[in-house]
């Protein structure tokens, strides 16, 4: 049973040509087809994104905003007086499809600049790939301490700051709460593996003890037996550092199993449809006073603007990273004004002018102003969603990172870490 | 205290989350074992089927705002018939062409279901109606949820009713002289188009109820819960030994009780468990746990 | 001509490659090809050697990711140097045929291993057994820091002749290379087929028991099938891993060995010309349809995404019934 069986096939060879003689035509019309897309009138911006695999979640909420910004950049004129085009790739669930998606991007559609990869491992994996065609890559998600040091000739860029920093901010923001021990239980991936490290390191230097440091495979589906292993020398508090729906499900699982103790939360579950999602099953009662950290600039004009215009357009609350998505495609908008083209290296070149200080700051939505500014000569500072964007040596950004808290089943930020 | 003397502790609630994930792990494994036995079939969708049972109770449940007691048993029977038209569209025609292939069009049906489900339901993530539950002292040293409770009362019922009908009906006698040899029942005088119906409606039927379960007990509905669960579902059908569907629930125990206990101690490795068991068991008893025949 | 078909294609790409050298830079398209044959080259070499295991000797191996795993692992740890700011510590720098040779006899070590224990027992417990591994490899992989980084994976992995071109040009070169090792795999596997030992092979799948009772040593037959088929796929994972330069878990996902399989289906498991047609036509439709997508405004991308994949699947399920011995099978299968 287990072989082919044989099965005469008389129509075979005929319907083969037929077959392939069709894909021949679907090949040409493809050949065809990619024709308008790099006509000089716009300029095409790559968005390479999850919409399929492990972080699908990310994806849809991903392309709106980047459609967001586009739209608003284009609706104040565009850079140098061209709209921006939008090209949406799936990154897919694997780094083979990632890569051959950057490739289109770049060699199909002509696109100087790529707002993306999602997911830390396929940021990496598409990074060589841009540098070696001179194209911008800024990632609004990946944190993985990794690209800090890559090499890559100042190619790839992110709005998302390292988990360096965001773990200390979550060692601080756990002692503030006078937790002196805690354990951590995490996903086995570049993005929570590293976020994990960095809080244990940060804590312990701190005086923190950790206690039990828990990791579990990324289609991991039952967390019952990790979770009594995370909390079997009773820690002060365990922090769970998911990527997406599995956030959801360990905590539903660690409330099912009376472990009331994951009450500190890292940016990726900073998520209003989670928590909406944990109300109607738990109440309200259960999560109220849930702290959690974020690598934006809490409570500034921009980040106000962003999520009211965000919540109009799309009625619903901002969901995580997207304000690092608005970013990543805002500044190369601006880039491209500034340095008067629309090349991978003058945006590289430009990123830096327009983002960081000194400069007239201009915020969300603030595209015209931006211009009208560069027009004249000055320098101006992009201050964005997610924080002032400033980029250091390495394209990373050093954002301060916010404090949010679960206040009567709703996400509300309230303040930040200090710096040191 | 030592990480043996906390194991030890937690014994009794290590075994009972094992049989929670076993019950799940059972209803799955019972079916798939079932497709296996008749058509030679590794169903690849398996998985997704589950994740499509639970998302038609989630339709009728939540779309439809019916009653979980209506919801959940119209759920299945449209898994059933979504079942028995893949079957008639894709999967008849492959029938006589070997294992090799039908696990492909499977693992190609596999990624259609998922991603129809995501088209129609989206990315993010769902709940049923129903009240959450914290874990409620069983035995001493035993805490599960009412859902967990219920879940695992659920596959039982399911499962012996199941061995019941194999066991004392005509059509069960049937259905075991085709697992046994279909060719041999079909020369009988048993039409193809009859066992295949049976056939798929015991074997959807178990993967929709367990896909409800899974998304009753960890009130969770997405898009990868049933794709996650298909390794740790064959594990436990292969180390039954495929003989007969009790097998299956046996090795669903095994592998449910082995990862729930082997994950206190290294939940990064947890899933390799059921693999390394299983790899083991075949290489001790090749014929599976309960297997007559090699 | 024979192959009328083949003309036409060609005609048609060769026109509308003319059409777009007038407004898109003839370079860009070219890298951009370049990149799908290294990409698909590689895929053929992995279905290459399933072809040996599963068409030629019936093996049935679903831990073709594994292989791939440990073949780019291991070239990739014999020629890199650890980087200590990001926490490396293994690493050896040696040469990259050095390397490349290393992940063959690495896949092929597993190869016995596996097999030894496995070859033996039913078909589908081969499976089964493959399948298990590959999933503890992975994890393996993603727990076994010291030596494998982890999560994080491993970068800056060595390409050879890096210099001699521009970045931007460089696939051009290792096109050259990868395509000459799909070439001399395809040889030889066409020699080893039509050798007495590829008949044997042969009989061995058809009909076990006959072929034991004609005094072969089926046991050794498979076994031998099985790891020449694991070194060309540790071939392939050491040729993957010098073109990424950047390989961690993620790209060894099950996943993987399924589009392996589905290649070899659809082409035909019979014949190499189908091994590693197949692997250009599901990679093409991987590939053809995301390049689709790049046409269709941002707001219809997410939608596009799910209904691409049910596509691939709808047309897998479409070649696989039209074509029962797959698009380039055997019309009539050897029994020799």
């Amino acid at each position: 049973m287990l072989n082919d069986t044989v099965n005469p096939a008389i129509t075979y060879s005929l319907s083969r040509r037929r077959f392939l003689k069709g894909l021949g035509l679907v090949a040409g019309g493809l050949v065809l087809g990619t024709l308008p897309g790099m006509a000089q009138s716009t300029i095409p911006i790559g968005g390479l994104y999850p919409l399929t695999g492990a972080a699908a979640l990310f994806g849809p909420k991903f392309v709106q905003t980047a459609q967001l910004a586009v739209d608003q950049v284009n609706a104040a004129g565009g850079p140098l007086d061209r709209s921006l085009n939008l090209v949406v790739k799936d990154s897919g669930s694997a780094p083979q499809q990632a890569t051959s998606a950057i490739q289109e991007l770049i060699n199909l559609s002509g696109v100087p600049a790529v707002s993306g990869a999602a997911t830390s491992f396929a940021t990496v994996a598409v990074a060589p790939i841009a540098a070696a065609n001179e194209v911008v890559l800024i990632s609004p998600s990946a944190a993985t301490t990794e690209l800090t040091t890559l090499d890559d000739h100042d190619f790839v860029f992110r709005t998302f700051p390292s988990n360096a920093l965001q773990g200390v901010a979550l060692a601080k923001l756990a002692l503030q709460e006078k937790f002196k021990t805690l354990s951590v239980i995490h996903r086995n991936d570049s993005f929570a593996n590293t976020l994990a490290g960095a809080l244990v390191k940060a804590f312990q230097a701190r005086g923190g003890t950790v206690l039990e440091d828990v990791s579990y495979p990324p289609n991991e589906t039952s967390f019952r037996s990790a979770l009594e292993r995370a909390n079997r020398s009773n820690p002060d508090v365990i922090v769970p550092i998911p990527l997406a729906e599995d956030g959801l499900l360990l905590i539903k699982q660690a409330f099912q199993l009376g472990i009331e103790k994951l009450r500190l939360w890292p940016s990726s579950i900073k998520n209003q449809e989670f928590v909406d999602d944990l109300v109607k099953t738990l109440g309200k009662g259960a999560l109220e006073g849930i702290e959690g950290t974020f690598p934006s600039m809490p409570q500034s004009l921009s980040a106000k603007r962003y999520a009211a215009q965000y919540q109009q357009r799309f009625g619903e609350a901002p969901t995580p990273f997207t304000a690092n998505v608005y970013d990543s495609l805002f500044v190369i908008a601006l880039a491209i004004q500034a340095a008067g083209k629309a090349t991978g290296p003058a945006i590289r070149d430009a990123l830096r002018t327009i983002a960081n200080p000194p400069g007239q700051v201009v915020g969300v939505d603030e595209f015209a102003k931006a211009k009208d500014l560069l027009g004249q000569g000055k320098a101006i500072n992009y201050s964005g969603a997610s924080g002032p964007v400033d980029f250091d040596e390495h394209g990373d950004v050093l954002a301060p990172v916010g404090i949010y808290e679960i206040h009567d089943g709703k996400i509300v930020e309230t303040g930040k870490i200090p710096a040191n | 205290m030592s990480l043996w003397n906390d194991f030890v502790g937690q014994l009794p609630q290590l075994l009972a989350y094992g049989l929670v994930t076993a019950s799940v792990l059972g209803l799955g494994a019972v079916g798939w074992s079932f497709l296996y036995r008749i058509f030679n079939f590794a169903n690849f969708a398996h998985g997704d089927l589950m994740t499509l049972g639970a998302y038609w109770g989630l339709l009728f449940n939540v779309g439809w705002r019916l009653p979980w007691s209506l919801a959940f048993p119209l759920a299945i029977v449209a898994t059933i018939g979504s079942a028995l038209f893949i079957d008639r569209v894709f999967y008849r025609p492959l029938r006589r062409r070997g294992s090799a292939v039908l696990l492909i069009s499977s693992a190609g049906m596999a990624l259609v279901l998922r991603n129809t489900l995501r088209l129609f339901w989206g990315q993010s993530v769902h709940s049923y109606d129903l009240g959450f539950h914290q874990a409620i002292l069983v035995l001493p040293g035993v805490r599960l949820t009412p859902e967990a409770l219920i879940g695992m009362a659920f596959a039982l019922v399911v499962t012996l009713g199941l061995f019941g009908l194999l066991q004392y009906t005509r059509m069960g006698k049937a259905l075991r002289a085709a697992a046994d040899d279909l060719d041999l029942a079909r020369v009988c005088g048993m039409s193809l188009t009859w066992i295949t119906r049976w056939t798929w409606v015991l074997g959807a039927g178990l993967a929709a109820v367990g896909g409800i379960v899974l998304g009753v007990e960890q009130h969770l509905l997405y898009p990868l819960m049933g794709w996650n669960l298909l390794l740790p579902i064959f594990a436990a059908a292969v180390l039954g030994g495929l003989d007969h569907p009790s097998g299956a629930l046996l090795g669903a125990l095994v592998i449910g009780v082995g990862e729930e206990l082997f994950g206190f101690f290294f939940p990064n490795y947890r899933p390799a468990l059921a693999l390394v068991v299983l790899i083991g068991l075949l290489l001790w008893r090749p014929a599976g746990l309960l297997g007559g025949r090699s | 001509m024979k192959r009328p078909w083949l003309a036409a294609l060609a005609a048609l790409i060769g026109l509308g490659l003319l059409a777009a050298a007038g407004t898109l830079n003839l370079e860009r398209w070219g890298s951009f090809a370049i990149f799908f044959v290294i990409q698909a080259s590689i895929y053929a070499l992995l279905t290459l050697g399933l072809r040996v295991q599963w068409g030629s000797t019936g093996l049935f191996n679903l831990g073709v990711s594994s292989l791939f795993a440990l073949g780019a692992y291991t070239s990739a740890l014999l020629t890199k140097s650890p980087i200590a700011s990001a926490g490396e510590l293994a690493g050896a720098g040696l040469p990259f045929g050095v390397g490349l040779l290393g992940g063959m006899l690495v896949a092929s070590v597993a190869a016995v291993a596996l097999g030894a224990f496995t070859l033996r027992l039913r078909g589908d417990y081969l499976a089964m057994v493959t399948l298990g591994a590959g999933e503890i490899i992975q994890l393996i992989l993603m727990n076994e820091e010291p030596l494998t980084h982890g999560p994080e994976g491993l970068r800056a992995i060595p390409q050879p002749w890096h210099s001699l071109l521009s970045p931007r040009d460089y696939n051009f070169l290792y096109g050259v290379i990868v395509l000459t090792a799909l070439v001399l795999g395809y040889l030889l596997l066409k020699r080893l087929v039509r050798s007495p030992w590829g008949r044997a092979l042969r009989a061995v799948r058809d009909d076990e028991e006959a072929a034991e009772a004609l005094g072969k040593h089926v046991f050794r037959f498979k076994l031998q099938a099985f790891v020449v088929g694991s070194a060309l796929m540790g071939l392939a994972g050491g040729l993957y891993a010098h073109f990424t330069t950047f390989i961690s878990p993620a790209d060894f996902e099950p996943l993987q060995t399924f589009i392996v399989w589905m290649m070899l289906i659809v082409g035909g498991s019979t014949s190499n010309r189908g091994a590693a047609g197949g692997a250009y036509l599901i990679w093409g439709l991987w590939v053809g349809t995301s390049v689709l997508s790049g046409l269709f405004p941002s707001i219809w991308a997410v939608k596009f995404a799910y209904m691409r994949v049910i596509a691939i699947g709808l047309t897998l399920q479409w070649i696989l019934i039209k074509y029962p011995q797959g698009v380039w099978g055997e019309r009539r299968r050897s029994r020799d």
